[in-house]
C-alpha cells in the first residue's frame, strides 16, 4: 500500500493545481505497478481528477474568506485490489453532503458537484472526524483498464 | 482559460482554450455580461480547446444560457472533446444545449431556423 499527502491554502487557483497534481501522482503510481496506458487508462485518471476537483472546490467554497485550515489530500493505492483512495478533508463547519440528484429539469445553476463525484467513483462517502469534513473516494482499476 | 472572441455571420462566438473550472468562471462570466450589454443575443461557445470542464464551468454555461434565452436568444455549443462530452452527458445538458462538431456549423445553425 502507498500513501501519499498533500495540502493547499483554501483558493480556487491552489485547488486547481492540487486537481493536477493528485492526477499526476495517479497516473505515476499506476505506472510502478506496470499499467499500460490506454484511452480507458485515461478514462479512470480524468474521472478521478474530475472528482478530486470538484471535491477541492467544495472545501474552498465551504469556507471562510479568510484563515481556514489547510485542505489536505491522501492518496492511497492498495497495489492488492487495484484500488486508488482519495480522500480530501478541510476544516470548515460540517456541510450537507448531499445524496439527492440535481433537478435537471429545473435547470440548476449549481448543485452538479457533489453528483458528478457519486457518479465517477466507485464508493463515496463522507465522515466528519475530529473537527473536519472528510470526502472519501475509491475507485477500482476494472480488468479492462489493465 | 483564455477566451477569443469573434464575429461569425453576425453570430458571436465564444472560443475558449484550457481548463474550464470554478477558477475561470468569473473570467467568463465578466465577458458574457460585457457581451450581453452590448446587445448580442445568439452566440456559440467552442469548447474545442477545453480539455477540463467542472460543475462550475457547467453552472456558468447555463447561468448564460439562462440570461440569453430571457431575450429570446440561445448558446450553442460546438467541438466538444469525448472528455467534455461525457461530462455535459453525465449532467444532461447535452439534452439542454444544441451541439455541434464545430464552430461553423454552429454558426449556420442560426441562418437555417
Amino acid at each position: 500500500m502507498r500513501i501519499l499527502e498533500l495540502s493547499f491554502i483554501p483558493t480556487l487557483d491552489n485547488a486547481q493545481s492540487a486537481t493536477i497534481a493528485v492526477r499526476q501522482i495517479v497516473e505515476t503510481l499506476m505506472k510502478t505497478v506496470k499499467v499500460a496506458g490506454s484511452e480507458r487508462m485515461d478514462k479512470f485518471l480524468s474521472e478521478i481528477e474530475l472528482a478530486t476537483g470538484e471535491a477541492c472546490v467544495n472545501s474552498v467554497k465551504h469556507g471562510p474568506e479568510q484563515g481556514m485550515d489547510k485542505i489536505q489530500i491522501s492518496v492511497v493505492f492498495k497495489e492488492k485490489y487495484s484500488n486508488f483512495i482519495v480522500t480530501v478533508s478541510d476544516g470548515n463547519e460540517r456541510y450537507e453532503f448531499s445524496d439527492r440528484e440535481p433537478d435537471f429539469d429545473a435547470l440548476p445553476e449549481s448543485g452538479y458537484g457533489i453528483y458528478i463525484i457519486r457518479n465517477l467513483m466507485d464508493k463515496v462517502s463522507y465522515q466528519r472526524e475530529k473537527g473536519r469534513n472528510l470526502v472519501i473516494m475509491e475507485k477500482e482499476i476494472k480488468q479492462g483498464e489493465q | 482559460m483564455k477566451i477569443r472572441i469573434e464575429e461569425m455571420n453576425g453570430i458571436r462566438t465564444l472560443a475558449l482554450a484550457g481548463r474550464f473550472d470554478a477558477s475561470a468562471t468569473g473570467g467568463f462570466k465578466d465577458t458574457f455580461k460585457g457581451l450581453l450589454q452590448e446587445g448580442s443575443a445568439n452566440y456559440v461557445v467552442d469548447l474545442q480547446k477545453v480539455d477540463y470542464i467542472d460543475s462550475g464551468g457547467l453552472g456558468s454555461l447555463v447561468s448564460a444560457l439562462r440570461q440569453t434565452r430571457s431575450v429570446d436568444g440561445d448558446i450553442r455549443i460546438s467541438g466538444l472533446s469525448g472528455k467534455v462530452r461525457s461530462v455535459f452527458e453525465l449532467t444532461r445538458l447535452h439534452r439542454i444545449f444544441e451541439i455541434f462538431d464545430d464552430e461553423l456549423q454552429a454558426v449556420k445553425s442560426y441562418r437555417t431556423n
